[in-house]
């Protein structure tokens, strides 16, 4: 049991690592589909974002905010996915698959 | 590749949210058969580091980037349909917090990168699977192609919603679909180095908790081989 949290902290170490410090140094170049839609020239068809004006709209720029974003990110995608999973989530019913 | 509000037209953006709203059914229910306690942090954490991974745009070409998709990842890790139910979790934060990927085109997202990456990009790990000698680098190197592979099927996605449904009709669909395609090959190397990465890191302390590894010892939904 207490490997597993041990694991588990370490799992949450990675993702803070990676979203937090990681991605300040991410491209800012436009994706593949961003890419493509000016070189086809079919980019002016995208409407602005509903939400555009968010405080947290784009993960922020850079630095401070972008790391907030971050961290927002990764506790709202944990805690929903613990109560999504953890609604449909039961008991091992067969022992034997057990080990 | 998160698809703006615009790029794909209100009817067929809607009849896309209908069959992401159903598909998303579908995975609980298929999800429930097999998602033991032991299994629940683990889909968590990898929608939590889906949505980390997903931030870093790494350079594909000069003026384009690519990021991580994380379909295989997650199916590999949780099985296809809980890696959709994360798919699904990370595109809706990602929508509603974040104003990345539209809302209307919400549905259309969760189809390409759920249904055709996580869902589509774990059949293809689990032929490869089957054709394999089954070991801990067996699972590694297929995930990684698996991975590779599901980005241009993902894109290959989009170019058939554009091609029927697109709102930039003077511009010509089969472009559109090949350089898009061609693109993302080389964006698919990426996601195939980082999920191989990933699921190596973590079949190599808990292969009994790897969905896609012959070493996991809870219930599938489907035989790892046939």
């Amino acid at each position: 049991m207490t490997k597993n949290i041990r694991l588990a902290v370490a799992a949450v170490a990675v993702i803070v690592l990676v979203g937090v410090v990681l991605s300040q140094f991410a491209s800012s170049e436009p994706d593949g589909l961003e890419f493509i839609a000016e070189r086809e020239g079919f980019a002016d068809n995208a409407d602005e974002h509903t939400l555009a004006d968010t405080p947290l709209a784009d993960y922020g720029e850079s630095g401070v905010s972008r790391a907030i974003a971050a961290g927002v990110g990764i506790v709202v995608t944990l805690g929903v996915g613990l109560v999504v999973f953890k609604t449909i989530g039961h008991k091992t019913t067969t022992p034997e698959s057990e080990s | 590749m998160h698809i703006p509000d615009g790029f794909i037209g209100p009817g067929a953006s809607a009849v896309a949210g209908l069959g992401a709203a159903g598909a998303f059914g579908v995975a609980l229910r298929q999800a429930r058969t097999y998602l033991t306690d032991r299994l629940v942090p683990l889909a968590a954490l990898s929608a939590a580091f889906v949505f980390a991974a997903q931030m870093i745009n790494f350079p594909v070409l000069p003026g384009m980037s690519g990021h991580l998709i994380g379909g295989v990842l997650a199916a590999v890790l949780v099985g296809p349909s809980a890696g959709f139910l994360v798919l699904a979790i990370v595109l809706v934060v990602q929508s509603l917090v974040f104003a990345d990927g539209g809302l209307s085109a919400l549905g259309l997202n969760i189809l390409n990168l759920g249904g055709i990456a996580a869902v589509g990009g774990y059949w293809v790990h689990r032929i490869l699977i089957g054709i394999s000698r089954r070991t801990q680098r067996s699972v590694v190197v297929a995930a990684g192609i698996a991975a590779a592979l599901s980005v241009p099927m993902a894109a290959a996605g989009f170019a058939v919603e554009f091609a029927i449904a697109g709102t930039a009709t003077s511009v010509s669909a089969s472009s559109v679909a090949w350089t898009l395609i061609a693109t993302h090959v080389l964006i698919g190397i990426g996601e195939g180095i980082i999920t191989a990465a990933v699921i190596g890191a973590v079949v190599g302390s808990r292969p009994d908790l790897v969905y896609g590894a012959p070493t996991y010892t809870g219930d599938r939904t489907e035989d790892l081989v046939s």
